[in-house]
C-alpha cells in the first residue's frame, strides 16, 4: 500500500458534479481552465476536473469530467450522449436547438445520436 | 466474498482504438467530399511522420519539468501517434494539420476537429537547433501542429479514463444491494442493529461500508474472517471510493495494516477486532460492521457477543450484521434484545433445475468403501448428449475432500481424453495460488470448464459461468475431541444450507442445472445448518483471549451457540496446565503475556520459554520451530510416496523427530539460499513446497516482530555495514528491484491477455514446475529483498541446532510449551510391525504414529535394543518388576493427534522419559524411598537403585525452580509495572545478566538431561490408581526445613496423603510393594556417613537430605562465603526467634534458625 501523502492544501475545495442527463455524480477538485495540479494542460472551456483517481499522485495527471452548458447553464459530462463540445460546452438539448448552426459534421454527428 | 475482476483495464484498448479511428476516417472522408479546400498544406513530404523528431519532441517534452499524461506515458504516446499518422495516411490527409484560424464567429461553418477537443497543451517550444537538410526544420509552428495530436491524444485518454468511471458507477449502480441504499443507511442511522442478508454478489461487502462513509459515518470497521478478504476488499472498496491511492480505506490483520489517522473505512479480522476490544485499545469506531456471520467462526461467534454487551455501555457505536441469507433468524433472536431491525436483499439467481439422484446407482455397499466415480462421469455424459456444445457453460463438482476430488478429476480426466470437449480442474486450499487461479481462466469456445472442488467453491471462491453443479452432499471437516484432545477428519453429510448454498452456484450466470447425487430423502434427513465452529475446535486460545479481555465467567457468556460444557471445562484445565490460569481462574502474567500474542496457546508459550531461555543469538531456532509448527505441511503430496525424494531429504533429517527435521531442512534451504541463486529445483528434488519455506520465513521474522513488540526480545541493533559492504547491498537491491518490476511488467502484460486454457492443461503441473526455472522467481526475489547475506547467515546460525546445549535446550523448551502432549509406547511395541507401533498420551490411549513422521518411519529408533536393557541388576535390590530396567527409555512429545483413518500422533519428537517427565510433570508424587515416583497419576517410574529416584528428582525440582524464576523474571521485565515500588523492588534485584543465567541453566539442564539412571516406565491403568496412594489418613509429618525448597511451607495432601514438599511434589503418597518396602528397610536402616563431615547416623531420606542441605558444617561454611548474611533480608517465612544460647531476638525463617542454632553451639 501506498503511505498516505499529507494534505498540502489546508483547505480542499470540493465541486459537486452532478451530470442532468445521465446522474453521474462526483466530487471534483477544481473548476475553471487552468487546473493547478496539472499545469500542462489549459483547457479552452471551464471544466470540471479531478486529479486522476486511477494514477498516482503528483504525476500532474487530471480527469475532466464535463461543465456547465454554455447556453442554459446546466452542468453535463462529457459522454457524447449528454453534452456536446465545440469550442464550448453544449448540453444536448440545447444543442439540438442550435442544430443548424453548427458546421455539417457536427450536424452529422447530433442527428446520429439523436437517432440513437 | 467473492473475487472480483481486478481494477485493470481488461478490454483491450489497441482494438477498441482502431475502431474509433475507423470511425474518425469515415468523418474524414465526408469531410473531404463536401469541403475539398479545408486540407491545405498536404502537399508537404508523402511520407512525413513526427516520429523523424522524436528525439527533440522527447527533449522538449520532457524538458517542461511538469508531469503529465504525455510526459507520464511517453511510449504509449508514440504509438498512438503513429496509429493516427497511418490512420490520416490511410485516409489521404496530410498529418500536419494546423490550427485553424481563430475566428470569432462562434458558430463558424469553418470546421476543424481540433475545435471538438477541450484540452490545449501549454508546453512551451524549445529550440532544439537541430537542423537536418533533409527535412523539415523543426520550427515552432510544426511544433504548434504536433501539439495538436497532443491534445486529441490527452483528449483521448481523458475519454478512456471517464468511460472506466462511468462504467464503474454503473457496476455499482446495477448490484442488487443498491436499491436497498437509502432503506440501509436509514436503518443504521435510526436504530442499534442492523442485520443486512443477501446472498454472495449482491454486492454488501464493498458496498454497505461506503453507503455508510458517504452518510457521514467516519470510523467504520469491517469485518472479514478471513485475512485474504481484508486485503482485497480495502483494495477493491478505495479502488470504488477513488481513493486507490490514498488511504482513506484501510486494513488490519495479523502482522500486517495499512490503516493511518486518514483511515475512514477498516477491514480487519475477526481475531483482530476482538483484540482491540480490551476498552484501551478499542479505537473510535462509530459503525462496526461484521460480515459473513453466517460462517459461524468461532471468533466471530465471540466477537457478536462482546459486542452484544459492548453496545449497552457505548451507546455511540452501531452494529452491522452481515451475512448470506442463512439462518436470519437466528441472529434476528439473539439481538431481539437490542430489537435488531433485518433488510434483506435478494440475490441475482436464476432459475436452477434440481434432479435427485440423476443417476441410478444400485445402492449396494461397495466393498472397500471406496469412493465411486462413475455417476460423475455419467452426469458429464449426460450433460454432451443433452446441452448443444455451442450453448456455454461450466460445470462444477463439490466432493468432501482432496483424495476424493483426486479420484474424481482422474476419471472426469479420463472420460475427457475420449472428445477433448472438458477441461478438468481440481480446486482446494491446498492448491498453489497459481493453480487456484486457472479456474478462473476461459476454456476455448465448445470446451467446458469442470471443477472438482471441495467446499471451497461454496462461499469463500465465486467462479462465473458455472450452470451445472454437481452435490456428492458430503462434507470433510475437522471436528475436535476436547477430553482426548484430538482432531478428527470425518466425512459427514452437509446440511441444507450448504446443499443450497452449493445449489445457489448454478445460478449466477443464467438459468442451471444442479443434480443431487443423493436422494431427496437424504436431503430431508440433513440437518438445517451446519455445525458452528464453537462446537468442533479447541477452545483453549480463545478462553484465554476472553479472560484477557476482562470476560469474568466465561462459563456465562452469552453465545449465540453455547460451546459444550465439557469442551469449556477441558480448555480451561489445559490452560491452567500451561499455567495461563491459576487454579481458582485468575489469568497468571504468563497467561497475559500469552494472550497478546496471537497465536495457538502452544507456539505462543514455545514464544515465551524461548524468550526467557535461550541467549539472544539462539532465539531465531525457537522461532522458526514455531514457525514451521504454526504453517502448513512443508511438504508435497509427492514427497513421502516418491523413493527419490525421501532419498534427497534423509540427510537433512534429524533422529530427535519430525520438529528438528523441520528446522533442520529449514535450515538446509537457507544454506541452499546463500550458496547458490535458487531453492526451488532443491525443493523440487525434496518434494517439499517451497512457497511454504517463504511463508515460514515471514511468520518467523513476524514472531519477531511480536516478541519485540511484547518487549521479550530486544530490537537488535543495525547492523553496521562498512561502505563497501553498503555499495554491494545498493547493488544488490537495484538488480532485485529491477527483476521485480521485469516480473511485474509481464504479469501485467499476462493479465490484460485474456487467459486461455489448454485442453489438456490438466498435465500442465509438471510442464509449469520444470519450466519455470529461467523465468524470474518472484519469490526468491522478494525473500533476497527482505534478507541480505548477512541476514541469512545470521538466519542459518540461529536456527541451526544440532548439538550440543543448544540442542537439548531447544528440546526441552518445545516440550516444556507442549507439556502435558506425551506418549509413551506400549509394552508390545517390540514384537510388532511399523505400522502397528501403538502409544499411549496422558488425554489419550491406544494412538499410532503418523506414516508420513520420522518415527512413523523408523519406530525401532524409540525401542531400546538388548544392549540399553540393564539385565544385571543386583538380586540384593529385591527389584522384581518384569518391565525392562534402563537408563534410555524415551517418550514422545506431540504437537497434536489426529484422526483420519486411524488416530495418529502428528509432528513428534523424542525426549529422555524420567528427566523429562521429572522436569515437567505438573504433579509427581512418590513414596517415602522415592523408589516408585507417579507423574500425573499416569505414568510410574520404578528406580532399583537406592537414593537414584531421589537424586534426579532433587536435580529436577531445582532446575525448575531455576528456570521458572528466570521466565517470571522475563515477564516481568517485559510487563511495565504500573506503580512506582514495583518499579523500585525490581531495582533492588541482584542484577545477574541473562546471558549468565541461561548459561549456567543450560549447562545444568544438559548435564541433567544426559544423566544416566535406570529405571523402568509403567502406564498406570485406571485400576492402579486406586491402590497406589496411600490416602489421607497417612499424612506425613511436615518436614521443616524443608529440602527441596527452603521457603516453602509444607502442607498435607487431601485425598492422597502424603506431604506437599513443593506446589507440584507430593512426598510419602505412593504406597510401598514388597520390593520397595524392603529396599528401603535395608538402605536406611544402615548407619549413614555424610561424605563431607564427620557425622554418621541413621537417617531416612529426607533427614539426609536436611543434613546435607542445612546443617552439615562443610556446607555451613561454604555458604557463609557465598552470602554474607549482613546482606539478607528479612524474608516472607521469616519468625520472631529468641536464641537460649546467645539470648538474642532475631527474625530468622526455620533454615537461618537452625544454622543459628549450630553456630551458636559450635562457640
Ligand atoms: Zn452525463
Ligand atoms: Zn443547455
Amino acid at each position: 500500500m501506498e503511505a498516505s501523502t499529507p494534505n498540502e492544501e489546508p483547505v480542499q475545495i470540493i465541486y459537486d458534479f452532478k451530470c442532468t442527463s445521465c446522474g453521474i455524480d462526483e466530487k471534483t477538485h477544481y473548476k475553471g481552465t487552468n487546473p493547478p495540479f496539472s499545469r500542462n494542460i489549459v483547457l479552452k472551456y471551464p471544466s470540471y476536473v479531478m486529479k486522476d483517481p486511477f494514477s498516482p499522485p503528483g504525476k500532474g495527471e487530471i480527469l475532466v469530467l464535463g461543465s456547465d452548458c454554455t447556453i442554459c447553464g446546466q452542468t453535463v459530462c462529457i459522454n457524447k450522449e449528454c453534452s456536446l463540445f465545440y469550442k464550448k460546452n453544449y448540453c444536448l438539448d440545447c444543442a439540438k436547438n442550435l442544430i443548424e448552426t453548427f458546421p455539417v459534421e457536427i450536424k452529422n454527428k447530433l442527428v446520429q445520436i439523436k437517432k440513437k | 466474498m467473492g473475487r472480483s475482476p481486478s481494477p485493470g483495464r481488461s478490454n483491450n484498448y489497441y482494438k477498441r482504438r482502431r475502431s474509433r479511428s475507423r470511425d474518425r476516417d469515415k468523418d474524414r472522408y465526408k469531410v473531404r467530399k463536401t469541403s475539398p479546400g479545408s486540407s491545405t498544406s498536404n502537399r508537404i513530404e508523402e511520407d512525413f511522420s513526427f516520429t523523424y523528431y522524436k528525439r527533440e519532441l522527447n527533449k522538449i517534452i520532457l524538458s517542461s519539468n511538469e508531469s503529465n499524461t504525455v510526459v507520464n506515458n511517453l511510449d504509449d504516446f508514440w504509438v498512438f501517434l503513429k496509429k493516427y499518422e497511418a490512420t490520416l495516411k490511410k485516409a489521404g490527409k496530410p498529418i500536419i494539420d494546423y490550427d485553424p484560424e481563430e475566428n470569432s464567429d462562434e458558430s463558424s461553418q469553418n470546421f476543424s476537429k481540433f475545435h471538438c477537443i477541450n484540452f490545449t497543451s501549454s508546453i512551451k517550444f524549445v529550440d532544439t537547433a537541430c537542423y537536418d537538410r533533409d527535412r523539415k526544420k523543426l520550427d515552432k509552428k510544426l511544433f504548434q501542429a504536433f501539439m495538436n495530436i497532443v491534445s486529441i491524444y490527452t483528449d483521448f485518454k481523458n475519454k478512456e479514463k471517464f468511460e472506466k468511471l462511468r462504467k464503474l458507477r454503473q457496476a455499482q449502480k446495477d448490484l442488487p444491494v443498491a436499491k436497498y441504499r437509502n432503506e440501509i443507511v436509514s436503518a443504521v442511522q435510526n436504530e442499534r442493529v442492523v442485520v443486512v442478508a443477501g446472498d454472495t454478489g449482491c454486492g454488501k461487502s464493498t458496498q454497505v461500508p461506503q453507503y455508510l462513509h458517504e452518510a457521514g459515518f467516519q470510523s467504520i470497521a469491517c469485518t472479514q474472517p478471513r485475512r485474504i478478504a481484508c486485503v482485497s476488499l480495502s483494495k477493491r472498496v478505495a479502488y470504488e471510493m477513488l481513493t486507490q491511492f490514498e488511504s482513506k480505506v484501510g486494513y488490519q490483520i495479523r502482522f500486517e495494516k495499512s490503516k493511518t489517522a486518514d483511515t475512514k473505512i477498516c477491514f480487519i479480522t475477526e481475531g483482530l477486532l476482538l483484540r482491540q476490544m480490551s476498552s484501551e485499545n478499542l479505537p473510535n469506531y462509530d459503525v462496526i460492521i461484521l460480515d459473513e456471520v453466517h460462517e459461524r467462526h468461532l471468533m466471530g461467534d465471540f466477537l457478536l457477543g462482546i459486542l452484544k454487551c459492548l453496545i449497552h455501555s457505548r451507546n455511540d457505536i452501531k452494529l452491522v450484521l452481515m451475512s448470506a441469507t442463512i439462518n436470519i433468524k437466528l441472529f434476528e433472536d439473539y439481538f431481539s434484545a437490542e430489537s435488531a431491525v433485518v433488510i434483506q436483499v435478494p440475490g441475482r439467481l436464476f432459475p436452477i433445475q434440481l434432479h435427485y439422484k440423476p443417476i441410478l446407482v444400485e445402492d449396494k455397499p461397495t466393498r472397500d468403501d471406496r469412493l465411486d466415480p462413475q455417476p460423475y462421469v455419467q452426469v458429464m455424459q449426460l450433460i454432451d448428449n443433452k446441452y448443444p456444445r455451442d450453448e456455454r457453460g461450466d460445470l462444477l463438482i463439490f466432493m468432501s475432500g482432496v483424495q476424493e476430488i483426486t479420484a474424481i478429476a482422474e476419471a472426469a480426466q479420463q472420460y475427457a481424453e475420449k472428445d477433448k470437449k472438458w477441461i478438468v480442474l481440481p480446486l482446494h486450499s491446498g492448491l498453489s495460488l497459481a493453480e487456484q487461479d486457472k479456474v478462473f481462466d476461459y476454456p476455448p469456445d465448445g470446451v467446458r470448464k469442470c471443477i472438482v472442488s471441495t467446499n471451497i467453491a461454496e462461499t469463500s471462491v465465486t467462479i462465473d459461468g458455472i450452470r451445472f453443479v454437481v452435490d456428492s452432499g458430503k462434507v470433510k471437516e475437522m471436528s475436535y475431541d476436547s477430553t482426548s484432545k484430538m482432531q478428527r477428519l470425518k466425512e459427514f453429510w452437509i446440511s441444507k444450507a450448504s446443499a443450497d448454498q452449493r445449489k445457489g452456484r448454478a445460478g449466477r450466470t443464467g438459468p442451471g442445472v444442479c443434480y443431487r447425487i443423493y436422494s431427496e430423502q437424504q436431503y430431508n434427513d440433513m440437518e438445517s445448518f451446519s455445525t458452528p465452529e464453537v462446537s468442533r475446535v479447541p477452545l483453549a486460545s480463545l478462553l484465554l483471549l476472553m479472560s484477557s479481555l476482562g470476560v469474568s465467567d466465561v462459563r456465562r457468556f452469552p453465545f449465540l451457540d453455547a460451546p459444550p460444557d465439557d469442551a469449556v471445562e477441558n480448555a480451561l484445565l489445559e490452560l491452567k496446565q500451561h499455567g495461563a490460569l491459576t487454579s481458582n481462574e485468575k489469568l497468571t502474567a504468563l497467561g497475559r503475556t500469552l494472550a497478546n500474542l496471537p497465536v495457538e496457546v502452544c507456539l505462543a508459550k514455545t514464544l515465551v520459554l524461548g524468550a526467557a531461555t535461550l541467549p539472544p543469538h539462539k532465539l531465531d531456532s525457537a522461532l522458526a520451530l514455531a514457525a514451521a509448527l504454526g504453517i502448513r505441511s512443508i511438504y508435497t503430496t509427492r514427497a513421502h510416496r516418491d523413493f527419490e525424494c525421501e532419498n534427497a531429504r534423509r540427510p537433512d533429517e534429524s533422529d530427535h523427530g519430525d520438529p528438528l527435521t523441520l528446522l533442520s531442512l529449514y535450515c538446509a534451504w537457507l544454506r541452499e539460499k546463500r550458496d547458490t541463486r535458487g531453492g526451488r529445483a532443491w525443493c523440487r528434488r525434496r518434494g517439499i513446497e517451497e512457497q511454504r519455506l517463504y511463508e515460514l520465513t515471514k511468520l518467523a521474522a513476524q514472531l519477531r516482530n511480536l516478541l519485540q513488540d511484547n518487549n521479550l526480545m530486544e530490537a537488535p541493533e543495525p547492523a553496521s555495514m562498512s561502505s563497501s559492504e553498503r555499495a554491494l547491498r545498493h547493488g544488490q537491491m537495484k538488480q532485485l528491484k529491477d527483476a521485480r518490476r521485469q516480473f511485474k511488467q509481464k504479469a501485467a502484460n499476462d493479465l490484460k491477455r485474456k487467459k486461455r486454457l489448454k485442453v489438456d492443461s490438466w498435465e500442465i503441473v509438471d510442464e509449469n514446475t520444470n519450466a519455470d526455472d529461467d523465468v524470474i522467481d518472484i519469490r526468491d526475489v522478494e525473500f533476497r529483498m527482505t534478507n541480505d547475506a548477512a541476514r541469512i547467515q545470521s538466519l542459518i546460525a540461529g536456527s541451526s541446532a544440532s548439538s550440543g546445549r543448544d540442542l537439548v535446550m531447544l528440546k526441552v523448551v518445545l516440550c516444556r510449551a507442549l507439556y502435558p502432549q506425551v506418549a509413551v509406547a506400549d509394552n508390545f511395541n517390540h514384537h510388532k510391525s511399523i505400522s502397528e507401533q501403538l502409544y499411549h498420551t496422558w488425554s489419550k490411549p491406544f494412538v499410532y504414529l503418523h506414516p508420513t513422521s520420522y518415527f512413523g518411519k523408523l519406530p525401532r529408533t524409540l525401542q531400546l535394543t538388548e544392549a540399553d536393557i540393564h539385565s544385571d541388576l543386583p538380586v540384593s535390590l529385591g527389584f522384581d518388576s518384569k518391565l525392562p530396567v534402563s537408563s534410555k527409555h524415551q517418550i514422545l512429545c506431540y504437537l497434536s493427534l489426529l484422526e483420519t483413518t486411524k488416530p495418529y500422533i502428528v509432528n513428534s519428537m523424542r525426549m529422555p522419559a524420567a528427566q523429562t517427565l521429572l522436569l515437567l510433570a505438573h504433579s509427581i508424587e512418590t513414596n517415602i524411598g522415592f523408589t516408585r515416583i507417579v507423574c500425573d497419576s499416569w505414568l510410574l517410574l520404578e528406580f532399583p537403585y537406592p537414593e537414584s529416584g531421589l537424586n534426579l528428582l532433587l536435580k529436577a525440582v531445582k532446575l525448575r525452580r531455576r528456570w521458572d524464576a528466570l521466565i517470571n523474571r522475563r515477564i516481568a521485565d517485559a510487563t511495565p509495572t504500573k506503580s512506582v515500588e514495583s518499579e523500585l523492588e525490581k531495582e533492588k534485584l541482584p542484577k545477574i545478566s541473562y546471558d549468565e543465567t541461561q548459561h549456567d541453566l543450560s549447562c545444568d539442564m544438559s548435564t541433567y538431561m544426559n544423566s544416566e539412571v535406570y529405571y523402568t516406565i509403567k502406564r498406570l491403568l485406571p485400576g492402579d490408581l486406586k491402590v497406589i496412594y496411600a490416602g489421607y489418613d497417612e499424612a506425613h509429618p511436615s518436614i521443616e526445613p524443608n529440602p527441596f525448597d527452603e521457603t516453602f511451607v509444607c502442607r498435607p495432601h487431601e485425598k492422597k496423603g502424603g506431604v506437599y514438599v513443593t506446589d507440584n511434589v507430593v512426598y510419602n503418597c505412593v504406597v510401598d510393594t514388597l520390593w520397595s518396602a524392603k529396599n528401603y528397610e535395608e538402605t536406611y536402616s544402615e548407619p549413614w556417613k555424610c561424605s563431607n563431615c564427620e557425622l554418621t547416623v541413621c537417617l531416612s531420606p529426607v533427614e539426609r537430605l536436611q543434613h546435607t542441605h542445612f546443617t552439615c558444617s562443610a556446607k555451613e561454611e561454604k555458604k557463609d562465603v557465598e552470602a554474607p548474611r549482613s546482606s539478607r533480608e528479612i524474608k516472607p517465612n521469616a519468625k520472631e526467634y529468641v536464641c537460649d544460647v546467645c539470648k538474642v531476638t532475631l527474625y530468622l525463617t526455620p533454615v537461618e534458625i537452625l544454622k543459628h542454632k549450630k553456630g551458636c553451639k559450635m562457640k
